[in-house]
C-alpha cells in the first residue's frame, strides 16, 4: 500500500473516532448535572481521550481500535444522547425506566472495556519490562 | 476668562477655491460636534480651523505637538485675522484665555479628572486637535476618556496624514476625531500653487554578493523546514483531524472568524493528496497549493493560537519553533520565511545605495549648480563611523553618507544636521557664527572642532540646543552648502526649508504618515523663487535571481509607500497614485536593465523646466474622488510560462497572494482593507470571483440605495473602469463624507469577514448586505430590492446568516468564490517571490525560461 494511501486511511480511522469523540462530549455537556451517569461520561471521555493520544502515532494501536470508530463509538454517542432526550422527557414508565438504568450499567462496563483496551495498549511494553526484570533479578541473584 | 468679542474676527485674505470648497463640506457635517479636517501641508489648516473657531465664538483651547507649532498659531491668529489681540489668546494651562494654545505634553501632565475639571471650569466648547495624527496610544487614550464623558463640545481635528495604513490605531483615531468632513489633496494645491510641481523618481540597486548569500542561504533553511512540515505526519494528522475538517457542521461560526486559516488547512491538505470532507470537497473543483504566506500564517496558528485542537502535537510543536528559533524566522510572533529583520535591514540599508546618493547629487549639481539645494533623509547617523578615515563603511546612514560624499564629489559642500551631530564647512563657521549672533547666542556658547586632513570640515556644538535646527536651516540657505544630510528624526516632520528643491529618501520608511511627512520637505514653495520645482528621489534595493533581478522586500516597502502618494506619472501628463507610474516594475530585469533605468531617471530628472507643464496638463483631466481598485484576474493569459521542470508546485509555494487591490488616492481604503489582512505585508481585498459585472451590480446597488435613503444626491453615479489590470471604482458627484460611506458598504458588502445578519444572493454570487442595511429583515429587504431594481431581475433573495442553514449555505457560498482555485499564469508571472523562491531553494535558474 502507497505511504499517502496509508495515511489517508489512518486520518479516515482517526476522523470519524474522533469526531464521536466529539459527539460524546457535546453529549456530556448538555448532560443533567445531578447524574450519576454524567460522571460515568466524564469517565469515559477522559479514558477516550488518554485513547485517542495512544492511537494518534501509533498505527499498531490504531489498529487495534479500528472498529471502534466504524461502530462502537457511533453507537455509544446514540445510546447516550438517548440516555438525554428520554431523561428530558421525563417518562417514568418502567420500560424507560429499565432502558436507562440499562444504558447506565453498560456505559459503565464500556468504561471497565475501554480501560483495558487502553491498558492493552501497553501489554506488549508491560511483557518486555517483565521479562527484563527476571532477567536483571536473575542476574543478581547469581551474582 | 470671558471676553465680550463684540466684534467679528474674520480673516483679512481671500480664501483659495480649495479653502472654500472644505467650508462647505464642512458646513454640512458640524451636527456631530466633530470636525476633521485632511489636509496636505500647506494647504492652510490652521486658517480653515481658526475660521470655524472665530464662528463658533466659544472659549477653545488648540491643542499642538510642539512649541513651534504652538507659536505659528498665535502668529496665524494676530497675523492673518481682524479683531483679535493678545490680550484675547494664552498658551498656558494656568492662565486659560478665550482662545489657549497647549502643547498635548502639557496637557498630558494632568489626570483625566483634572482635565475635565480644567475644561468645565473654563467652560471650553470648542477643542482644536492639531496635528491629529500624533493621537495614537497614550495621548489618544486620555483625549478619548475625557470627551467621552464631556458631551457638547466641538472637536475640530487636523492632519495632513491621517494614520491609514496603521491598522490598529486607525478606528480608534477616528473614533476619536470622527470620520473625514474634509479633504484637501496635494494636486489640488498644486493646482492652486500652494505646493511646487514635483517629481518622483526612483533610482535601482542591487544586493552585495554577500548579502545575496545570506538570503539564499535563510531561503535554504526555510524550504528545509517546509519539507519536514510536508512530511511531518503527525502535523498532517492533527490537521487533517481538526475539527474544521471532519465536524465543519458543528463549528461554523468558527470556521467563518479563522477563515483564512481554515482555507490553509483546506490547502495544506489538497497539497499533501489527503482526502477532505466530501461536502468541502464537493463546493471546490480543485485548489491552489500552498503559498510562502499560507505556510506563515500556518506556522503561526500552529505556534501562537491557543488551539486545543493542537494540543496533541505539543511536542512536534516545540521541535518546528525551535527549528524556526533556528533560523531566526520567529520575530515578535510573526513567522518570516522568506526574510528576517536582519536580512530586511540588510537590503533597505544596502551600501549600494551611498553610491546611488552620489550619482544622484552628482547629476543634479551638474544640472542645477549652486542652485542645488539637495537633501538627504536617512534613518541612523552611524555615529560609529569616524568622519574620515579609510574604515571599509557597510552601513547607511548620516555619517557613512556624509563621508561618501565629502570622499568623491570634492567640490560640492555639504553639512549634516542631526540631533547630536552637526556637521558644516569650515569656510562657512564664519556666516554660521553670524547667524547665531542674530538670534542672541554668544560665541563662548558656540565650540567648533575642524575635522578631517584637510579641515574642510567642522563639527558644531552650540551650548544651547534649541536653535540649531533653525539655525543650520538657514546657514544651508544662504551659503553655499549645497547638500544637507539629516535624519528622519530631526528633518522628517516639522522642519520648514522651502528653499529646498532635491530630496533623496534614503529611508526604509514606508508608512503613510512619515512619508508623506518626509516628501512635504521639499514640495513646499518657496517665495524667493516662484518657479521652483522638485525632485524626490527614491532608493530601492532589488533582489538577485538567477541572472535576473527581481522586486523585494525594499521594493514592497516603497511599492507601498507610492500606493499612498498621488503625482505625476514619469513620461506620460498624468497624475498616478501608485508605482505604476514608472512603467519599468512589471517583470523582472537583467543588470543591463537596472543601468538603462537609472539612467532614464536621471535623465528624466534633467527637464525640471517641463515638470509645472506637465502638472498643469494632468491636473485638467484630474478628479478628486476616491478609488477602490481591485485586480482583474487573469490578466495577462496570453503570456505564458513555460518550465522545463514541474515546478509548479514549488513556484507556487512562493507566490505572494497579492489577490486583488491597489489604491487610487484613497488613503481611508488602505486602512480600511488592511483590516482584511490575515498578517500578509500588502493589504489584499481576498474576493477575487467578484467579476466586473458583479462589481458593477453591488456598487450600483449601494449607491441607488444610498440615494433612496437620501444620503447621496440624485447625480452621484458609480463609475468602474479597467486601469492596468485593476477595476478602479469611483463614486461621482459626491463629497468626501459620502464616499467614504459607499466605499465602507462596498467593502462589507464584498468582504469575507464581514458578519452581517443577512446576506443576499444574487447570479450566483453572494454579498453581505452592508450594516447601514442590515438592522433588520426589512431594511436587508430594501437593498434587495434595490439589487433588483438596478439590476433588472427579480432572482435575488436574502437569507438570514445566523441560523444553521443560513450559516451553511453562507460557507457554502464563500467556498465556492474563495479564490483558492489554482493559480493561473498571472499570479505566477507576477510573483516574483515565486521566482526567488525556487532559486534559493533549488538552484534551477537555469531551467526556467520566462517567455511574454
Amino acid at each position: 500500500m502507497k505511504k499517502t494511501e496509508r495515511l489517508n486511511q489512518e486520518i479516515d480511522e482517526l476522523s470519524k473516532i474522533k469526531k464521536s469523540i466529539n459527539e460524546i462530549k457535546r453529549n456530556y455537556q448538555i448532560m443533567n448535572n445531578n447524574l450519576e451517569m454524567k460522571k460515568d461520561v466524564r469517565k469515559m471521555i477522559d479514558i477516550l481521550d488518554k485513547i485517542y493520544i495512544e492511537i494518534f502515532d501509533n498505527t499498531h494501536n490504531l489498529q487495534l481500535f479500528q472498529m471502534y470508530g466504524d461502530f462502537y463509538l457511533p453507537t455509544i454517542s446514540k445510546l447516550i444522547s438517548r440516555y438525554n432526550n428520554l431523561i428530558n422527557k421525563k417518562i417514568k414508565s418502567t420500560d424507560v425506566q429499565n432502558l436507562l438504568s440499562n444504558i447506565e450499567n453498560s456505559i459503565k462496563k464500556i468504561n471497565v472495556h475501554f480501560q483495558n483496551k487502553y491498558n492493552s495498549f501497553f501489554e506488549d511494553e508491560i511483557i518486555d519490562l517483565d521479562a527484563d526484570i527476571k532477567v536483571l533479578l536473575n542476574e543478581l541473584n547469581n551474582k | 476668562m470671558e471676553t465680550n468679542n463684540e466684534q467679528i474676527i474674520s480673516f483679512k485674505y481671500e480664501y483659495r477655491n480649495y479653502q472654500k470648497r472644505a467650508l462647505k463640506e464642512i458646513d454640512k457635517y458640524v451636527d456631530d460636534n466633530k470636525i476633521h479636517i485632511v489636509a496636505a501641508p500647506g494647504a492652510g489648516k490652521t486658517i480653515l480651523a481658526l475660521k470655524l473657531v472665530f464662528d463658533f465664538n466659544v472659549n477653545t483651547l488648540i491643542l499642538v505637538p510642539t512649541i513651534a507649532i504652538r507659536e505659528q498659531w498665535v502668529e496665524r491668529m494676530l497675523d492673518d485675522f481682524t479683531n483679535i489681540d493678545k490680550e484675547q489668546i494664552s498658551t498656558s494651562l494656568k492662565d486659560l484665555k478665550k482662545f489657549s494654545i497647549i502643547s498635548y505634553q502639557a496637557l498630558y501632565e494632568y489626570d483625566k479628572e483634572e482635565i475635565k475639571n480644567i475644561i468645565k471650569k473654563n467652560n471650553i466648547r470648542t477643542i482644536v486637535l492639531d496635528e491629529a495624527h500624533h493621537l495614537r496610544n497614550a495621548w489618544w487614550k486620555l483625549l478619548s476618556q475625557v470627551f467621552e464623558e464631556l458631551k457638547n463640545i466641538k472637536i475640530i481635528s487636523l492632519t495632513a496624514t491621517p494614520p491609514y495604513d496603521d491598522e490598529k490605531n486607525f478606528e480608534k483615531y477616528i473614533g476619536l476625531c470622527g470620520e473625514i468632513d474634509a479633504q484637501i489633496n496635494i494636486p489640488e494645491l498644486v493646482g492652486e500653487k500652494n505646493l511646487c510641481p514635483h517629481q518622483d523618481f526612483i533610482y535601482l540597486n542591487v544586493p552585495t554578493k554577500e548579502q545575496e548569500k545570506q538570503i539564499n542561504e535563510y531561503r535554504v533553511n526555510s524550504i528545509k523546514i517546509i519539507k519536514w512540515l510536508n512530511n511531518n505526519q503527525s502535523i498532517i494528522k492533527a490537521i487533517a483531524t481538526h475539527k474544521f475538517i471532519i465536524d465543519y457542521k458543528n463549528n461554523i461560526d468558527d470556521i467563518i472568524t479563522n477563515y483564512n486559516i481554515f482555507i490553509i488547512m483546506l490547502k495544506f491538505l489538497n497539497d499533501r493528496n489527503i482526502f477532505v470532507n466530501q461536502y468541502i470537497k464537493d463546493v471546490n473543483k480543485s485548489y491552489s497549493p500552498m503559498k510562502i504566506c499560507d505556510y506563515e500564517n500556518l506556522f503561526k496558528y500552529l505556534l501562537y493560537t491557543n488551539d486545543k485542537e493542537f494540543e496533541i502535537i505539543e511536542s512536534t510543536l516545540k521541535e518546528l519553533k525551535s527549528m524556526l528559533l533556528q533560523v531566526g524566522a520567529i520575530d515578535n510572533g510573526n513567522i518570516n520565511l522568506l526574510y528576517n529583520k536582519k536580512i530586511e535591514k540588510e537590503l533597505s540599508q544596502n551600501i549600494g545605495k551611498l553610491n546611488s546618493i552620489n550619482t544622484i547629487i552628482e547629476h543634479e549639481y551638474n544640472n542645477l549648480k549652486e542652485k542645488l539645494k539637495l537633501v538627504v533623509v536617512t534613518d541612523f547617523i552611524k555615529d560609529d563611523y569616524s568622519d574620515f578615515d579609510d574604515s571599509e563603511i557597510n552601513q547607511l546612514g548620516v555619517i557613512p553618507i556624509f563621508r561618501n560624499i565629502t570622499q568623491d564629489l570634492k567640490s560640492l559642500k555639504t553639512c549634516v544636521l542631526t540631533g547630536s551631530t552637526i556637521i558644516i564647512p569650515t569656510d562657512t563657521v564664519q556666516i554660521f557664527k553670524d547667524i547665531c549672533k542674530n538670534n542672541n547666542i554668544k560665541d563662548e556658547n558656540i565650540v567648533v572642532n575642524e575635522i578631517g586632513n584637510d579641515f574642510k570640515y567642522s563639527r558644531i556644538q552650540l551650548r544651547n540646543n534649541s536653535l540649531i535646527v533653525k539655525i543650520i536651516t538657514e546657514l544651508f540657505k544662504k551659503s553655499d552648502i549645497s547638500v544637507l544630510i539629516g535624519t528622519v528624526a530631526l528633518i522628517g516632520e516639522g522642519w520648514d526649508a522651502p528653499f529646498v528643491n532635491t530630496l533623496i529618501m534614503a529611508s526604509s520608511i514606508s508608512s503613510y504618515v512619515t512619508s508623506n511627512q518626509i516628501r512635504g520637505r521639499a514640495i513646499r514653495i518657496d517665495k524667493n523663487n516662484i518657479s521652483k520645482e522638485a525632485n524626490i528621489w527614491h532608493l530601492v534595493c532589488l533582489e538577485k535571481c538567477g541572472n535576473r533581478y527581481v522586486k523585494g522586500k525594499d521594493y514592497e516597502k516603497i511599492e507601498k509607500r507610492f500606493n499612498a502618494i498621488e503625482g505625476l506619472a514619469l513620461t506620460e501628463n498624468k497624475l498616478v497614485s501608485n508605482i505604476n507610474r514608472f512603467d519599468y516594475f512589471d517583470r523582472s530585469l537583467v543588470y543591463e536593465d537596472i543601468s538603462r533605468i537609472n539612467n532614464i531617471m536621471l535623465e528624466e530628472s534633467s527637464k525640471r523646466e517641463l515638470i509645472s507643464k506637465r502638472w498643469f496638463i494632468a491636473l485638467e483631466k484630474y478628479i478628486p474622488n476616491n478609488k477602490l481598485l481591485i485586480k482583474k484576474e487573469n490578466i495577462l493569459k496570453n503570456k505564458k510560462l513555460i518550465y522545463k521542470k514541474n515546478v509548479n508546485h514549488l513556484l507556487a509555494i512562493g507566490a505572494i497572494d497579492i489577490l486583488a487591490l491597489g489604491l487610487l488616492q484613497t488613503p481611508f481604503w488602505i486602512a480600511l482593507l488592511s483590516t482584511l489582512n490575515a498578517g500578509a505585508i500588502v493589504k489584499i481585498i481576498t474576493n477575487t470571483k467578484y467579476n466586473k459585472r458583479a462589481l458593477r451590480s453591488i456598487s450600483k446597488t449601494i449607491c441607488f440605495a444610498l440615494k433612496q435613503k437620501n444620503i447621496l444626491d440624485k447625480d452621484s453615479y458609480v463609475d468602474i473602469k479597467l486601469v492596468n489590470g485593476k477595476y478602479e471604482i469611483t463614486l461621482i458627484n459626491a463629497d468626501i463624507r459620502c464616499q467614504n460611506l459607499f466605499m465602507k458598504c462596498l467593502n462589507e458588502a464584498i468582504s469575507k469577514k464581514c458578519n452581517s445578519r443577512y446576506i443576499l444572493i444574487a447570479n450566483e454570487k453572494v454579498f453581505n448586505i452592508p450594516s447601514l442595511f442590515d438592522k433588520n429583515k426589512e431594511s436587508a429587504e430594501f437593498f434587495r430590492k434595490a439589487y433588483n431594481k438596478t439590476n433588472y431581475t427579480l432572482k435575488s433573495k436574502i437569507l438570514y446568516s445566523k441560523n444553521g442553514k443560513g450559516k451553511l449555505e453562507r460557507l457554502k457560498l464563500l467556498l465556492n468564490q474563495e479564490d483558492i482555485f489554482k493559480s493561473d499564469e498571472q499570479e505566477i508571472f507576477d510573483s516574483n517571490v515565486d521566482i526567488k523562491w525556487l532559486s534559493a531553494a533549488l538552484g534551477i535558474d537555469n531551467d526556467l525560461e520566462i517567455k511574454l
